[in-house]
């Protein structure tokens, strides 16, 4: 029983970093309609530029995560600008390609500059692990987690009770009724891209004193950010908190039951089968947001 | 059926200057086994089974635009079926390959088949179909029946082209790759030429609508050529097991493997003949390049994929289609078109004469 | 002979079309008019297997072909042109023609063949390496009229194929419109070209708001006040005979 508490935990603390993740590829996918699939890289970026600035202590540590984040949001800025922008009317394929190409990119240069595998920092906070009732929650997976929540807490308020939320949401509703208005849509556009990036790069430092880092981490945590966005549906910011937090759960309670390959895989089966049956199921919003872009070239239905 | 003079296609600058490039290099590639010592035949193998590779890929993905990463499955079923079959089962390696090729074309087309069925688009077929192949990577990596996490590794004796296995000489290999890649550039050149199927993919790739209102069978000619496409990248799989004889999940069922397979048919052209080829045959070299810098053969492959990386992100952001596409509009240029200009497009018509709306 | 009955068809909440009956006869040509919006299109999309209507029924020569998809319906012989040319810039000409030819050609050379027969009558070969984006907009609605022709079509359905086109280019599709009467087509032509219209349709259909509100001759449904209404805006004067669509606003 202890046992499952234990997991149950753990899981629902990284769930909270897996939604803060995921939040940020939400605001990038349904809000700009881009598909980033170097979502996760920029959570290595995190966890990279935490681990090189070394921080010893508490406030070190977060002054290296505030950094990190904001060195994050800078590339995702730039490569909103330089790269992604001058596609976006021309929707899917370019974008695709660019980013998958982008995180590729990212892994490898961080495979020749950090070829160790599993690196990681010391626990930096000030106490060391919380046991009550059985269940034993390291000081930095606690942290973590808790901080992942706040800040998820700050992101929603800030999309959903700000002037700047409401001209995000605005775009996100109908592009041209924002154009209309009078909004910036490619600054909006270039904030929320810097946005979404720099959220993924403070979970990554939250997440590196729990998770040594490798190049190859990249991959895995952008199938987990879509599958995260993808199951939570593009409804509201909410079903992506849901989804990161049932992610979590699922993957620490399934590894009772299964090997840790062989529950992965039962995942991404189990998301291939979600993509297959019920893409506009899940996901209704970002389906028919993510469709204009492209039948507006094909018209044919005159 | 009378004969004609063949020359006769040879009638623009561009074909007939792209006919010489092609005798030259296929002369070149006929005796480059002869020029150079062993290890560089090795190098010319490792070329041919890229451009295989990415050749096969840009079947679906370049000329129906079915942007997949399900090859992956596909390059790993083909490396599985040997190193089961043969290696374990001593079947014989050309039967082991028909079977990887048939089961690969049978998950390809009933991917697309589903994937169009529902309606997916673009993002959620990449999506789905790396989904599939890393969960397919997982089910290998847990299952001793492939090999775990050890992986499965060659035992045998034989030796020839009849097990498609050569120990020391890698020239084996080396014409083995190129008669497939001849045989199957020829195959689907011809497919898409003079077949109503292969005619039909480019209409399916731009408008669906249309196609169909053309009388195509947009699903089903969608699914055909996923699995001819997944079906033949399965050879490419299992010329490279039987060329390092071991195969785990993370030496074939990697999604590197599939990023290659599309960025390096985009970079060539996608949906051109020769683009995957000739992008293949580059990023080879260029791996060659860097190793001669004496490279640690692990950072090679780094910076190789962050070339691949930013030569596609250049290629794309800069709105060109390709090698392919800027090769042909160099030699037209240097050598003109070779067709009479067509007639200036005719001046606007005079609205109120033969349009009632113009007001 | 295109018998449609009853077919309706909304998009969410808006009724595009209800009720809509109408038989196109085999070697005849029905104009099908009607003001911007009418659900002309919509109708052709219907016919065509691109839309499913919510309700009635299309028959082919007495076989119901009624929701049938687009590809079943070509091969059972029903065309059409689009009048929107879609995503098709990259596409060749010459390959246009010839994948449609496929209905009727049995392999490589006869489809070539009767592609290239399909563009000299229509005066495209010129254009025959060139690729639809780099051609003349019109051009590709002459293109698409090949295309539906090469096919040896039972119905053939034209959405404004004229528009745009020089005077030279509207005398040379009347001709092959004609001809392709002459053939045994049945033949629907939406057109706001009323030289066109004058000079082809034996029978006219006016369609409004999704309704058929008058058919008949060219004469007689210009008489008819409704139609005079529903093209101008306003109840008929006492002139006796309108020019129908001469006011159509030109589109937006
Ligand atoms: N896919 C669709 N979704 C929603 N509304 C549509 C759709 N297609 C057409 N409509 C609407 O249906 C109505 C009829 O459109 P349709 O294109 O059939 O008109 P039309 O008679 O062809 O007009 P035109 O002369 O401008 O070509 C219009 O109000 C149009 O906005
Ligand atoms: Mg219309």
């Amino acid at each position: 029983m202890s046992t499952v508490l234990q997991l149950a935990s753990t899981g629902l603390l990284q769930g909270l970093i897996y939604s803060l993740i995921g939040i940020g590829l939400y605001l990038v996918f349904t809000v700009m309609r881009v598909v980033n699939f170097a979502h996760g890289y920029f959570v290595l970026i995190g966890m990279y530029g935490v681990l090189s600035l070394e921080p010893k202590g508490f406030f070190p540590f977060l002054g290296a995560v505030v950094v990190a984040a904001l060195g994050g949001a800078l590339v995702g800025y730039l490569v909103q600008r330089l790269l992604l922008e001058s596609g976006l009317a021309k929707g899917g394929h370019s974008q695709l390609v660019i980013t998958l190409s982008l995180g590729i990119a990212i892994q490898y240069l961080f495979q020749v500059l950090h070829p160790e595998p599993f690196e990681t920092i010391p626990n930096p906070y000030p106490f060391e692990a919380f046991t009550s009732s059985g269940v034993t929650i390291s000081a930095p997976r606690m942290a973590a987690g808790v901080l992942s929540l706040v800040l998820v807490l700050a992101v929603s308020f800030l999309v959903y009770r700000t002037r700047i939320g409401t001209i995000i949401r605005g775009c996100s509703e109908s592009l041209n009724g924002a154009i209309h208005v009078g909004i910036n849509v490619r600054r909006v556009y270039r904030l929320t891209f810097a946005l979404g990036c720099g959220l993924a790069a403070v979970a990554g430092g939250l997440l590196l004193p729990i998770q040594p880092v490798s190049p190859a981490l990249g991959l895995e945590l952008t199938i987990k950010a879509f599958i995260v966005v993808v199951i939570g549906g593009a409804g509201s910011l909410w079903g992506t908190v849901a989804a990161g937090v049932l992610l979590g759960l699922a993957e620490a309670l399934g590894s009772l039951y299964a090997p840790g390959t062989f529950a992965t895989a039962l995942v991404y089966g189990l998301f291939f089968l979600v993509i297959l049956v019920r893409p506009q199921g899940l996901v209704v919003r970002a389906a028919s947001r993510i469709k204009p872009a492209e039948t507006s070239t094909k018209v044919g239905v005159g | 059926m009378t004969l004609r003079n063949p020359l006769r296609y040879l009638d623009t600058p561009l074909r007939r200057v792209n006919a010489v490039v092609v005798t030259v290099a296929l002369l070149f590639a006929l005796v480059y086994p002869y020029l150079v010592p062993p290890p560089m035949v090795g190098v010319g193998f490792v070329a041919l089974l890229y451009a295989l590779r990415n050749f096969t890929w840009n079947i679906a993905g370049g000329y129906v635009g079915q942007l997949s990463l399900s090859h992956i499955v596909a390059f790993g079923t083909g490396a599985f079926s040997v190193a089961v079959l043969t290696w374990r089962h001593e079947v014989n390696a050309w039967i082991a390959l028909v079977v990887g090729v048939l089961i690969s074309a049978v998950v390809g087309f009933l991917i697309s088949l589903l994937m169009s069925r529902f309606g997916v688009n673009a993002f959620f077929l990449a999506l789905g179909t790396l989904a599939l192949s890393l969960a397919a990577a997982g089910v290998a990596a847990s299952w001793t029946f492939l090999g775990d996490t050890n992986g499965i590794s060659y035992s045998g004796s034989e030796e020839g082209f009849a097990h498609l296995m050569w120990y020391i000489d890698p020239s084996g290999f080396y014409y083995t790759t190129l008669g497939f890649l001849v045989v199957i550039t020829i195959g689907i050149a011809a497919l898409m030429r003079f077949t109503h199927f292969g005619r039909s993919l480019p209409f399916i790739r731009e408008d669906p609508v249309i196609a169909a209102s053309m009388g195509i069978k947009v699903v089903r000619n969608q699914a055909l050529a996923m699995a001819l496409s997944m079906g033949l990248t399965s050879i490419a799989g299992t010329l490279i097991a039987q060329y390092v004889q071991i195969v785990s999940y993370e030496s074939v069922l990697t999604v590197e493997i599939g990023v290659a397979m599309m960025v390096g048919s985009i970079i060539g052209g996608a949906g051109t003949l020769a683009g995957p080829i000739v992008a293949g045959i580059g990023i080879a070299v260029l791996e060659e390049f860097l190793r001669s810098f004496a490279v640690s053969s692990a950072n090679v492959s780094s910076y190789t994929q962050i070339a691949y990386a930013v030569v596609v992100i250049l290629l794309l952001r800069f709105g060109t289609g390709g090698i392919m596409p800027l090769w042909e509009a160099g030699v037209r240029r240097v050598f003109g078109t070779g067709r009479k200009p067509v007639a200036p497009a005719a001046a606007e018509p005079v609205g109120e004469l033969v349009d009632g709306r113009v007001g | 002979m295109l018998t449609v009955a009853n077919v309706a068809k909304s998009f969410g909440g808006l009724h595009v079309l209800h009720d809509v009956n109408f038989t196109a006869e085999s070697a005849s040509i029905t104009a099908l008019i009607g003001p911007n919006g009418a659900g002309k299109s919509t109708l052709v999309n219907i016919i065509g297997g691109v839309l499913r209507p919510d309700g009635g029924t299309v028959h082919l020569d007495g076989e119901d072909v009624t929701g049938v998809p687009s590809a079943t319906a070509f091969a059972k012989g029903i065309t059409r042109t689009f009048q929107i040319s879609g995503n098709v810039g990259a596409l060749n000409v010459f390959e246009s023609v010839a994948v449609a030819a496929y209905r009727q050609a049995r392999g490589y050379r006869e489809a070539n063949a009767l592609a290239r027969a399909e563009l000299e009558r229509f005066e495209l070969w010129e254009y025959r390496d060139q690729q639809l984006g780099s051609i003349p907009t019109a051009l590709t609605r002459l293109v698409d009229f090949a295309r539906a022709m090469v096919s040896r079509p039972k119905v053939l359905l034209l959405d404004e194929v004229m528009a745009g086109l020089t005077p030279h280019e509207v005398d040379l599709v009347i001709r092959q419109v004609g001809t392709c009467r002459e053939q045994g087509v049945a033949i629907v032509m939406i057109e706001h070209v009323m030289q066109a219209v004058e000079a082809l349709a034996d029978h006219v259909v006016v369609l409004n708001q999704g309704q058929v509100i008058a058919s008949g001759s060219l004469g007689d449904v210009s008489r008819n006040a409704e139609v005079v209404e529903a093209y101008l805006g306003t109840p008929p004067s006492e002139r006796d005979e309108v020019r129908v669509p001469a006011d159509n606003p030109a589109k937006g």
